[in-house]
């Protein structure tokens, strides 16, 4: 909110407070000042002249050689261009070496070989609303010499407060300054109602009927009907103001509406009479099939849940958030209807929402108005009206007559407001503030002062009634923090809870993950976080087809751009995007992980589930318990992790290396190791459940029970390409639930006799070229002879030259151990000779 | 002369040459002269060795006289060559030494990993958090408007909703993005007794981007629930965490702001950690940093989960990871956080 200091000094004398220390003490009671604004649009001397003659340039058609007369010496020649500049007027001349708004700088100038010494200004190049054709005609009452800027209302400080929710009572000036006058211990002024002249002959009942269709829609309804009024401009000071506050000044009418809203909070609407068929004004829902114009020109179609102002036979407003097009206040408008009400806020609310339509008014309404102040914002609006034109009527001669105020208002208050007696016990404020000292006295200054009423006091209870203004005073906690922001949070001591020791039970994973972060950083990972979103394009580059669980995902209803219209259902999206632009920076070696969630619909998965997607429908450890009841999205913890083929460069140590399948491998057993999950299997992926994954080099991971923790492998080259991908990275992504669930298993270690000495020998097999790895694993674990067989390592594959086509040579160091005795050499070789014939049964392996 | 006397002479004379090879010998020593020397006197037919033959022509009672004189000579060109010996290794592994030398400023290429700020910034407050008693909470990012906003005091329809633009979830009903940690506070009081000290860092969602703000970011709330807890507790508690964090010098102050959960409400500031309070560009010359927003829990909310507001006070506290990174870490691109630049993360520590 923008608040004119010299506006706000009509309400509380600020004349002894520095900006800044009124900015202090603003932010101080919580009307936070975001910045302060000096508005000074002329720089220099802009001041009244007095055109004395004016000659037809000799060269120019269309310009005038004048002599303005500035209360100096001697005039000055300023050559004009304006229809309207002639002999005898007053005007608004910018000196040289003056400035004006948009830094447009003033010069001795030559035009058309004519010397001019300054400018005559338009109310446009002052920045100045309702620009008319031609310079500024000044009435002749003001003296020559007269700074313009000071003329105008032109300077001043506007301090742009961010104001919370709660505080509807400062969306007005008056509040605002109430606020201000407590902490200040200053008074406040409010513009008395009573001195305003009405005429008692009028009645607005004989010109206007309200009828609220209910009271929960329209707590209260006051018109006041008001007679011959023009609208003609308002006066330059009330224009200045609702500048400063950001508003655009239209006429008398209108102004004065706004004007007494930013005064008092209450938003105000003027009707045209003519407009108001019946004489009626109706405040209902709006009925099925309603449409109306509202003053921005836009239709709109009403709903059922609007409150509307409808005349006898026409809907003429949208109730609290914009009047109708139809009965705006017009050039020509003589007698008004000045409507100040209580709408009910939430569903101006939603009717605002729905309209995309926040207006001055709709914000207030939204918040809350007073309701008791209905009577007193409409005579002001009318008095207002009254002065401005006596003043306006006087400034700019015009023969016009006074307009006439209607004695009584029609008010339609069905349940007057009353308020509820809060008690206030001195004990516990002083208990929830810490601060011992704080009084009833103490609060009593300070709860009077902001409005409210001490029904009874005694030094340990208050019964107080908050102010009708004041919505978000409901229970003895606001009281308490009404007393303490007015005191001072200053105050408030700093002390430390004394509290049993025990602290509560923390879930594992959550400082799991932290282990688990340092843990992948060690081996070589460098951690990244990403937005968690993606779009529909996601699926489709993966090969994530509706029947896939991962396209189960959690949708938005308002992404802010459509690619990320999904909740990620895979880490891949982000470590791709993140790879992609690390390429395009030039930097090669990307090797990135991510620690964080997925999401899953649980609505949207398959009935039937292939054994690795189970888990998918089982919640997240990290949702507590209870909340799992609740039919709720399905998040889950994950590692991910992408690694570029460009792994290490070339040095002068080693040659390039090139990353893969196995280093993705790699990094996965280094890690799980460093938890003691060393009985990792990786299987085979089936290509259906993995349509990203390459199929001949992606693999599932499984720990010693065959439990599922997740996948790995490389970018499927459709994939690659799919994202703009020159080579595919390798990428892996698993489950950290159940790597911390394989972590807590119980693990056996070797704590026999270790200090036999171990035998190596080293065997190269021959066998079919599809044997894998794998399967001499089993082999070896299936070796019935096994005695002293310790750890097969192996340690060379070849295939090619010099073998028999279909077979290839696997080398093994085997290494034998005893925890009985030392082996000799015949121990090895006879076990050895056991193991190689074994291998040739099981496998057709023949020793090289 | 007798047999003796030319024995002793000649044993003299062997002594005073191998006393002259042992110093000329040290002109070029090596371990090839040394082993030359030995050869040359205790050889099968070296000098010393053939004085043992010149024993056998001494008569029976000169034998012993010779003998232990000949034995001393043997035991001094002993010791003399195990001298030298050592000598020859000495200046060999000398020689050896120096033929070896390594450019000891050629680089390596290690494998090392980073972590992302957040992170870092993330396990110090914990470990902070941990020192002052609290436990630590999660919680889900999805949740339900329950949560997240009516168990916090977040009337239905009332504009404080607006303060947080909120992600909504396509078909279901009041399903939205975190927009704030604070959802950990009725997460955690459904499950706990008091007393309660609970932190809670998590990821939070809110439909804004900017500058200065991202759809998703990282929020760390905080709460403590007992009897007696005041507001003068509050304060105590951050301070001493922000000290913690940022220094002992640095101040805290409160100023009064609304959040629908708390009451008394308030936002709170540190001095600023790079001009320490006097003012300076990141503070925008203010001397304070606004660091988050914290509050009596409001009774509405004790009451909404079935406690009892008169017997339980507490407050809660909360405020953003990324933006008190950015201060601790000097960093300027807020944006920069969620890029995954490599050349931006590979240069955190693991270590915070």
């Amino acid at each position: 909110m923008q608040v004119s200091l010299r506006w706000l000094n009509e309400y509380i004398d600020l004349n002894d407070v520095s900006t800044d220390d009124l900015s202090k003490a603003l932010t101080s009671i919580g009307l936070e000042v975001e910045g302060i604004k000096h508005e000074k649009p002329l720089k220099g001397d802009v001041l009244v002249g007095k055109i004395i003659a004016a000659d037809q340039h000799p060269d120019a058609d269309k310009l005038q050689v004048t002599q303005v007369d500035v209360g100096r010496s001697e005039p000055l020649t300023i050559v004009c261009g304006a229809p309207n500049a002639r002999v005898g007027i007053k005007v608004v001349v910018a000196m040289i070496g003056s400035e004006l708004p948009k830094g447009f700088k003033i010069k001795e100038s030559k035009i058309r070989g004519q010397k001019s010494l300054g400018m005559l200004c338009s109310e446009e190049e002052l920045g100045l609303a309702g620009g008319h054709d031609g310079i500024i005609e000044l009435p002749e009452s003001v003296a020559l010499g007269t700074s313009v800027a000071q003329y105008f209302h032109m300077e001043d400080s506007i301090i742009e407060i961010g104001l919370t929710p709660n505080r509807s009572d400062c969306l007005g000036l008056i509040g605002l300054a109430r606020d201000v006058a407590a902490k200040l211990g200053k008074a406040l002024k409010v513009p008395d109602d009573k001195k305003i002249s009405v005429d008692a002959s009028l009645n607005s009942d004989a010109y206007i009927k309200v009828n609220i269709e209910s009271s929960e829609d329209s707590r209260r309804f006051t018109v006041l009907y008001m007679s011959d009024v023009r609208a003609i401009p308002s006066p330059r000071w009330m224009q200045a103001r609702l500048q400063h506050a950001g508003m655009r000044p239209i006429n008398i009418i209108v102004d004065a509406t706004n004007y007494v809203m930013l005064e008092s909070g209450q938003p105000i609407h003027a009707y045209d009479e003519r407009d108001i068929g019946g004489k009626t004004l109706n405040v209902r829902r709006a009925k099925k099939d309603e449409s109306i114009k509202t003053l921005d020109g836009q239709e709109r179609k009403l709903l059922a849940t609007d409150i509307v102002i409808a005349d006898a036979s026409k809907t003429i407003g949208v109730a609290g958030v914009m009047g109708g097009a139809n009965s705006e206040i017009k050039g020509d408008t003589r007698n008004i209807v000045i409507e100040v009400a209580h709408f009910n806020p939430s569903l101006v609310r939603k009717t605002s929402k729905r309209f995309a339509l926040h207006t001055e008014a709709s914000h207030r309404f939204e918040r809350g108005v007073d309701i008791e102040n209905t009577v007193w914002v409409a005579r002001r609006v009318a008095g207002l009206i009254l002065s401005a034109t006596e003043e306006q009527r006087q400034e700019l001669k015009l023969d016009i007559p006074a307009p006439r105020i209607a004695g009584q208002a029609v008010d339609n208050y069905p349940k007057p407001f009353a308020a509820k007696t809060i008690e206030l016990r001195i004990a516990r404020m002083q208990a929830i503030t810490g601060i011992k000292t704080l009084s009833a006295e103490n609060a009593v200054t300070i709860l009077e002062k902001l409005g409210c009423k001490t029904v009874s006091q005694t030094d340990s209870l208050l019964k107080i009634l908050p102010p009708s203004w004041r919505h978000d005073i409901e229970r003895e906690v606001d009281l308490i923090e009404e007393v303490i922001r007015i005191h001072g949070y200053e105050h408030i001591p700093l002390t430390l809870p004394k509290m049993e020791i025990g602290a509560l039970p923390e879930h594992p994973l959550i400082d799991f993950i932290d282990q688990n972060k340092a843990i992948l950083a060690q081996i070589g990972l460098h951690e990244t976080v990403s937005f968690p979103f993606m779009g529909a394009q996601d699926l489709e580059h993966l090969g994530i087809k509706s029947e896939h669980p991962l396209s189960a995902v959690v949708k938005l209803v308002n992404p802010l751009v459509e690619h990320h219209r999904f909740m990620r259902s895979t880490m891949l999206v982000g470590l791709i995007q993140a790879l992609a632009q690390n390429r395009r920076n030039g930097l090669k070696g990307t090797r990135l992980f991510e620690l964080a969630r997925t999401f899953h619909e649980p609505k949207s998965l398959p009935k039937e589930l292939a054994p690795v997607w189970t888990s998918l429908s089982k919640q997240g450890d990290h949702v507590p318990v209870k909340a799992r009841q609740d039919d709720r999205p399905i998040e889950k913890t994950k590692v991910a992790a992408i690694i570029d083929p460009s792994f290490l460069p070339k040095s002068w140590d080693r040659a390039e290396e090139q990353a893969g399948f196995f280093h993705g491998k790699a990094f996965i057993t280094q890690w799980l190791a460093a938890f003691g999950i060393r009985s990792l299997r990786f299987e085979t992926a089936n290509a259906k459940d993995f349509p990203w994954l390459h199929p001949g080099a992606s693999s599932t991971i499984h720990n010693a029970k065959g439990e599922y923790l997740g996948w790995l492998g490389e970018l499927h080259p459709a994939s690659t390409k799919a994202y703009d991908l020159d080579t595919a990275p390798t990428v892996f992504e698993i489950d950290l639930e159940i790597v911390l669930a394989s972590y807590g298993e119980q693990k056996s270690y070797i704590s026999g006799n270790t200090r036999f000495p171990l035998s190596t020998r080293d065997v190269a097999l021959l066998v079919p070229s599809e044997t894998s790895y794998d399967a001499f694993m089993k082999s070896f674990v299936n070796f019935d002879r096994r005695k002293y067989l310790k750890d097969p390592r192996l340690f060379d594959i070849y295939q090619g030259q010099n073998l028999p086509q279909g077979k290839k040579s696997m080398a093994f160091s085997l290494t034998f151990s005893s925890d009985q005795k030392t082996l000799t050499d015949a121990d090895v070789d006879k076990e050895l000779e056991a193991l190689l014939s074994w291998l040739k049964q099981d496998l057709s392996a023949e020793q090289r | 002369m007798s047999q003796l006397e030319r024995c002793l002479k000649q044993i003299e004379e062997i002594k005073g040459q191998f006393e002259a090879d042992s110093a000329s010998s040290k002109a070029q020593l090596s371990i090839k002269v040394v082993e030359d020397l030995r050869i040359k006197y205790l050889g099968r037919k070296g000098l010393v060795t053939s004085l043992m033959e010149s024993l056998k022509t001494l008569s029976k009672e000169e034998k012993p006289a010779a003998g232990k004189v000949i034995n001393e000579l043997r035991q001094g060109v002993e010791a003399g060559l195990e001298s030298l010996k050592s000598e020859a290794d000495a200046s060999a592994l000398d020689a050896s030494l120096s033929q070896y030398k390594l450019d000891i400023s050629l680089p390596t290429q290690n494998l090392q990993g980073s972590l992302h700020p957040v992170t870092l910034m993330r396990r110090v407050m914990l470990t902070e958090f941990r020192k002052l008693g609290f436990t630590v909470y999660d919680g889900p990012e999805i949740d339900l408007d329950f949560y997240n906003f009516e168990a916090l005091n977040f009337k239905e329809d009332h504009p404080a909703r607006d303060m947080q633009d909120t992600f909504f979830v396509a078909d279901r009903v009041a399903t939205i993005l975190r927009t704030h940690t604070s959802n950990i506070q009725i997460h955690a009081m459904m499950h706990e007794k008091a007393p309660m000290r609970v932190v809670a860092p998590g990821r939070t969602y809110r439909c804004d981007s900017d500058i200065t703000h991202t759809p998703m970011f990282h929020q760390i709330e905080g709460f403590v629930v007992d009897k007696n807890i005041s507001m003068g507790d509050m304060k105590g508690i951050v301070d001493r965490f922000l000290k913690q964090i940022f220094g002992q010098d640095l101040s805290i102050r409160l100023r009064p702001s609304f959040f629908p959960f708390v009451e008394p409400g308030a936002e709170f500031d540190l001095q600023c950690v790079k001009c320490r309070g006097a003012g300076c560009r990141i503070c925008k010359e203010t001397g304070w940093l606004e660091i988050g927003g914290l509050g009596m829990i409001h009774p509405n909310v004790f009451e909404k989960l079935g406690m009892d507001s008169e017997e339980y006070t507490g407050f809660a506290f909360g405020f953003g990871i990324d933006r008190i990174a950015m201060l601790r870490y000097g960093l300027a691109d807020l944006r920069q956080l969620f890029e995954g630049d490599q050349q931006f993360l590979s240069q955190f520590p693991i270590q915070p």
